[in-house]
Order: C-alpha cells, then sequence, then structure tokens
C-alpha cells in the first residue's frame, strides 16, 4: 500500500469520507510524488495520533486593531 | 475561469460589508463564517503542522458539511497572537485563505481520493496547473486567497491614479523590490503581495470582476492620510 493510501485510509478513520482533496505545495526544490505522499502520511499520522490538534480559535486580536493605511 | 468569480461573488461582496477596506481581514471573524455561509459547511477545522512539502491541505465532504483545514503553523507566534508582520503568521493566513476557497468548489473542480492518487500530485509538482479542472482549481485558489486578504479595490487605492497618489508605501516596495511593508499590512506573504500589486494581475482581476459585475471604481471611502 503507497503511503498515499495509507494517509488517506487514517484519514478516513478520523474524519470520514472526503469528496475534495486539495494541496497547497512549497516552493522547495527535490519535490517528487514519493516525497509528497511521505509528508502528507506525516500529517494524517500527527492527526490520528493527537500530535496535530485542530486549533480552537486563530488570535488575530492584535492584528484586529490595525488599520490598512496607504 | 469565471466560475470561479461567480461563486465567490456574493462573499467578496459580504467580505466587503462586514469588513471596512481599511481593515484587514481576519481569518476567525470574518472568513471562517462567510465560508461557512457560502460553502454550506457546518464546521470548518483548523489543523496548524510544522510546516514541509506539503503546505495547506483541504479535506472536504459536502453531505455532511464539513471541511478539515492543514495549514503550517507559526513556530514564533503558534498558540499566541497573530503578527502580520511576521512571515510565518502570514504564511498561515494564506494557505487557511487558499483552503477556505476549496468549500466553493463545484462538482467538477473536486479531486477525489482516487484522482488524488493517480494524477493530481504529479500535476502539481510539474506545475500543470492546466492539465486537468482539479489542479486549475488547485491554482484559483492561490489566486482568490490573494483576493480575500488583499482586496482588489484598496490595492487600486495603494496604486493610485490621476486624482489620488501611489501610496509611499507601493513606491518603496517596487523601488526596492521589498514589499514587506505592504505585506505586514495585509497580513499575508511579500511574493503573494508582490504578484498582487503587478500590472498583469490587476489587469486580469479587473477583467475577472468586470464579467461578473463585481465593482473595479476605485473606493472613497479610504483617505490617503488614514
Amino acid at each position: 500500500m503507497s503511503d498515499l493510501q495509507t494517509a488517506l485510509d487514517l484519514l478516513k478513520s478520523k474524519y470520514g469520507e472526503f469528496d475534495n482533496i486539495k494541496l497547497l505545495l512549497g516552493a522547495g526544490e527535490g519535490m517528487s510524488k514519493a516525497s509528497i505522499e511521505a509528508d502528507i502520511l506525516r500529517i494524517a499520522d500527527g492527526i490520528v495520533s493527537g500530535e496535530f490538534a485542530p486549533q480552537a480559535s486563530f488570535a488575530e486580536d492584535n492584528f484586529a486593531q490595525m488599520k490598512v493605511t496607504l | 475561469m469565471s466560475h470561479h468569480v461567480r461563486r465567490l461573488k456574493p462573499l467578496l461582496l459580504e467580505l466587503d460589508e462586514v469588513c471596512p477596506l481599511d481593515r484587514p481581514v481576519l481569518v476567525d471573524a470574518h472568513l471562517i463564517p462567510l465560508f461557512k455561509k457560502h460553502g454550506e459547511r457546518e464546521s470548518i477545522e483548523l489543523i496548524p503542522v510544522p510546516a514541509a512539502q506539503v503546505r495547506g491541505l483541504h479535506l472536504g465532504h459536502a453531505p455532511s458539511k464539513t471541511a478539515v483545514i492543514i495549514y503550517p503553523r507559526c513556530e514564533i507566534h503558534h498558540g499566541g497572537q497573530v503578527d502580520g508582520a511576521c512571515p510565518g503568521c502570514q504564511e498561515a493566513r494564506y494557505t487557511i485563505a487558499k483552503e477556505l476557497v476549496h468549500c466553493l468548489d463545484r462538482k467538477e473542480d473536486k479531486t477525489s481520493p482516487d484522482h488524488m492518487a493517480s494524477d493530481l500530485i504529479n500535476q502539481l509538482v510539474r506545475r500543470e496547473w492546466s492539465e486537468s479542472p482539479q489542479a486549475f482549481a488547485d491554482g484559483w485558489g492561490e489566486l482568490w486567497a490573494i483576493e480575500l486578504l488583499a482586496r482588489f479595490r484598496h490595492r487600486l487605492l495603494v496604486r493610485g491614479n490621476a486624482s489620488v497618489p501611489r501610496s509611499l508605501r507601493l513606491a518603496t516596495a517596487v523601488a526596492s523590490n521589498n514589499y514587506f511593508l505592504l505585506a505586514s499590512q495585509y497580513g499575508a506573504p511579500d511574493d503573494a503581495i508582490k504578484r498582487a500589486f503587478s500590472d498583469g494581475y490587476m489587469d486580469l482581476m479587473r477583467t475577472i470582476r468586470m464579467t461578473v459585475q463585481l465593482p473595479v471604481e476605485m473606493p472613497a471611502l479610504v483617505h490617503a492620510a488614514s
């Protein structure tokens, strides 16, 4: 089984089915299908194990006080 | 290309109602509620992870009205307050915005797990955005992330015209090829902001907006000295 398939199975076990999966890749050198699949597996492992947890809120209170000036 | 902006049009209009042009667009206060409403999602979960080759990931399931968005956490401000001038925070905001856009994908834009395994990753690695509707939608997500965080009509003000002078921040950025000050204001990455202000990109966005009758005129509500 490929890293990607393993990752998708892990994510399905946590969240159920998906009908849309989208990726944003970095601009670094040396990217390949295999290395990206391995990275997705790293993320899936971390989510399922609880190492990567949902963020309760995205704290932007300080930023919200700013003005976009000219 | 126009179907993406047709889907986004009501959201873009409402964004300008809930967030004045001279205020930064916020992920939690503005974007998440708007994408829940217009993307018909009851739940949008944000999961920060250490950055690597995969910068962002959107996992969506329209029938259950859920979306999970994985984004690169800022190693300096993770768990604390977002800093608009911090590249890590900018990257996080930009990635979330890009992945939120996919809550509005049409059926033909969506990437199934099978398609992702067979074709999409290779297309994305080779930057072949036009290879399939799914890869195309991925590319457009990045453009719309710019529009969400650095709105077109505010960019018109910054660029100026015969009656409103070009902002000093933009003049400085162009002269030095350093967009840090502008990027800090929008809380978006320097390279995205540089692209946003380029002539070609502004012309493209003007054309796209005109096709769906989104406003393309310079607003009067922000004063140059504000």
